[in-house]
């Protein structure tokens, strides 16, 4: 059993880890957010590094402001693009900061730069189909307090964040109770299909006008400035200078129309991100870019390899931890309610939390991802070790006791190969879990099938969603039926054979 | 000799055993009965380590028993439980060589011993290579035996090693089992609930009720000199189908 799991260890690292060798030259790596505007300023950040010469590559999609801002302090990214607002009310909130001139200096204690404006602002904003502002005469946020019964889908960011909806109930005092948190990309069809009526947006999204939506007057001026900047960690200066001259360069570069308008061509008229970003640094630097896609094989083959390695390493991870400390939790009636109680603990943190908590201490990428699922892989295991060895029936366990054989021997001779089944059937359920829970590794950079379920939710490409679900599933049902392949091989004949039937 | 001296056992709020005191002769077959939790089958558990007393010793060739290793004094005794206990994941043959392999026997030591244990319980050697779930209740007893044998332990304890079987093959292992002790002339420790097994087999019967041993000698002992009404009770619980006939 031992050697298998060698064996696959070392299959799965050879598969994941046949990344090219790296050249000796200088990486820049280049943040992004999960939604379209902040994943095309990556992508400008990256072809404009890229023409200087450096290594550059995108961990886009990341998923949420604190995640990029701690990827960034931590140094696994080096440049990822930001608005003045979110760094003023979200990630500097407790130093209570009241306007932008502040942030420069506030910024150097975490050894971070912004540059200045990339010309455009955008701010949050409310907005109701252009239905329902007539119907209900809405022209101003204040408007809306009349309507308590109207539903709001926010974002699950602008649910808690200081600028969003709680401080926006206080300030105008609304009184509304129905309010659903949601992804925004899926906020837009919701508004649309009319399962819900207010929503918030950023101004620049290219959807306010094909949804034909009416942005609310922030008639008392809750929201702050949002004006777009790149932030970069203060050692880029010397480790590419050319780069930081350039990011510069961009400051006024972008006005909202033009913002309003690369949006959209990349959210209603499906261009790729990169193209789009082409196109721009082309026109304003006069380069020739053209925008390297890669083929549906090669993406396809790269996010399976990435979900492999996931999973590969989290669950043998998880076997090598959690059998033995089943085992112990069956042995020592003291520390079962311990072991047990903290693993079943362990399982009820939601994901993304668990995923953020890690990236403080790991970074983003393929390390958290990789704990998290080891934590998740572990109930399971643990808990089907512990009842394979706790439901040995006594007269079994009082023979190998009566036996003479030293506890080592009973434990490897008797009490494992009878809980095999059980501690199989243990792994499997967190093998395939563990498939499923991966595709949330795409939210803090560390790819697999995830990766185009995010963007395919974010371009409501149900084609591009698919490309990730399919070969998720395809990958779970593989994983059960290995599983359940392999019980001939770990589940001794005896155990497998069915009582003769009683005549 | 084996001798415990009182032995006294509390399981949660029960007393199993209370200040019991037991001698077994050496090479002779005691039999231990009693009604359902009278302490008997604890008896042997304190025997093999498999409980401890909160008082009391035992004392077995000459030394206390908690001065041995527990293992190696389990070794030096055969254990047989009422369902056998066999491994259900080993084949017959490996249940019977388990602790021989991983004491190092070598192989042909074992295939002669094997042999030896095959002709003394009367199996045949191919059901050997079955699994125990393959195998009828005898046939499971019988190498459940074997593999208390196989070291050749100098004390046999059996707790109601044919309780779980149908009458007719009951009768039969009976029969086969008191061939086999008088043969091996080892001492036994055997426990059960039904006198008339214990009438058959034993040299010397002890009665055991709520934790004490209530009288202990030959069968003729215990019927015509009962210390206790309990112990006339005791005896002519069980109807034998005969007094049918004779009217009652």
């Amino acid at each position: 059993m031992v050697r298998t799991i060698f064996i696959f260890l070392i299959c799965v690292i050879l598969l994941a880890g046949s990344s090219p060798a790296t050249e000796n030259s200088i990486s820049v790596f280049v943040g992004s957010k999960k939604f379209t505007e902040n994943i095309i300023l990556g992508e400008i950040a990256v072809l404009l590094s890229r023409d200087l010469g450096y290594r550059s590559s995108h961990r886009r999609e990341l998923g949420g402001t604190q995640i990029l801002w701690n990827a960034l302090v931590k140094s696994d990214i080096d440049i990822y693009p930001e608005y003045t607002g979110t760094l003023l009310k979200e990630i500097l909130q407790s130093m209570s900061l009241t306007d932008d001139s502040q942030l420069d200096s506030v910024l150097q204690q975490f050894q971070i730069s912004k540059t200045p404006s990339l010309g455009f602002s955008n701010t949050y904003a409310i907005g109701v189909t252009k239905t329902t502002a007539e119907q209900f005469g809405l022209t101003r946020i204040s408007d809306l307090r009349r309507y308590p019964d109207l539903i709001l889908g926010f974002t699950n960011e602008f649910m808690d964040r200081e600028d969003g909806w709680p401080g926006l109930r206080a300030r105008y005092q609304l009184p509304h109770r129905n309010v659903r948190g949601l992804d925004h990309d899926l906020a837009y069809r919701g508004i649309e299909n009319g399962s819900i009526q207010v929503i918030d947006m950023y101004s620049t999204d290219a959807e306010i006008e094909y949804y034909d939506l009416v942005e609310l007057e922030d008639d008392l001026g809750y929201f702050p400035r949002y004006d777009a900047v790149y932030l970069y960690r203060d050692d880029l200066r010397s480790r590419a200078p050319g780069l930081v001259m350039a990011l510069s360069n961009m400051a006024g570069r972008i006005p909202a129309e033009d913002m309003i308008a690369m949006n959209a061509r990349v959210k209603l008229d499906r261009e790729p991100e990169s193209s789009v970003a082409a196109d721009f640094v082309n026109r304003h630097f006069s380069l020739d870019i053209t925008a390297r896609g890669t083929g549906f094989r090669a993406r396809l083959w790269k996010n399976t390899r990435a979900h492999l390695f996931l999973v590969g390493i989290s669950l043998v991870a998880a076997i090598l931890f959690a059998v033995p400390l089943g085992i112990v939790a069956a042995k020592y009636s003291r520390l079962e309610k311990i072991i047990l109680g903290v693993v079943g603990v362990i399982q009820t943190i939601p994901s993304l939390a668990l995923l953020v908590f890690m990236i403080p201490l790991l970074g983003i990428g393929g390390p958290p991802a990789i704990v998290a699922l080891f934590l998740y892989s572990l109930l399971p295991i643990v808990r089907n070790t512990y009842t394979g060895i706790h439901d040995i029936p006594a007269p079994v366990r009082e023979s190998a006791l009566a036996l003479g054989l030293p506890a080592w021997t009973r434990l490897w001779k008797i009490e494992l190969p009878l809980a095999s089944r059980s501690i199989l059937a243990g792994i499997k359920t967190s093998a395939v879990i563990n498939v499923g829970t991966a595709t949330l590794g795409a939210l803090i950079g560390a790819g697999g099938y995830g990766q185009p379920i995010l963007t395919g939710i974010r371009l409501d490409d149900i084609g591009l969603i698919l490309q990730g679900a399919v070969p998720a599933a395809a990958l779970a049902l593989l994983v059960q039926w290995l599983f359940d392949l392999s019980e001939f091989f770990f589940v001794p004949r005896g155990l497998r054979l069915k009582k003769p039937q009683n005549r | 000799m084996l001798k415990l001296i009182n032995i006294s056992k509390q399981y949660h709020h029960e007393q199993a055993l209370r200040h019991t005191s037991l001698t077994v002769e050496t090479g002779h077959l005691t039999v231990l009965i009693g009604p359902s939790g009278c302490g008997k089958s604890t008896m042997l558990k304190i025997i093999m380590g498999l409980e401890h007393p909160e008082e009391g010793v035992i004392e077995w060739e000459n030394t206390l028993a908690g001065v041995s290793p527990v293992l190696e004094r389990r070794r030096k005794i055969g254990y047989v439980i009422q369902e056998g206990g066999l491994f259900p994941h080993l084949t017959a043959r490996k249940n019977v060589t388990l602790v021989a392999e991983f004491l190092g026997w070598k192989e042909d030591k074992i295939r002669d011993r094997i042999q030896e244990l095959c002709d003394l319980v009367q199996l045949q050697p191919e059901l050997l290579n079955k699994f125990p779930v393959q195998l009828s209740g005898g046939q499971r007893q019988r190498i459940s035996l074997m593999r208390a044998l196989m070291l050749d332990p100098g004390l046999l304890l059996l707790d109601e090693p044919l309780g779980a079987l149908d009458p007719m093959v009951r009768a039969d292992l009976q029969q086969d089992l008191k061939a086999i002790f008088q043969k091996l002339g080892k001492t036994v420790l055997l426990v059960t609930h039904d006198m008339g097994e214990a009438a058959y087999f034993a040299d010397f019967i002890v009665l055991m009720r709520r934790g004490k041993i209530v009288q202990q000698g030959g069968v003729e002992d215990l019927i015509n000199n009962p210390v206790d009404p309990f112990v006339t009770r005791f005896i002519k619980a069980q109807r034998n189908p005969l007094d049918k006939l004779m009217g009652e």
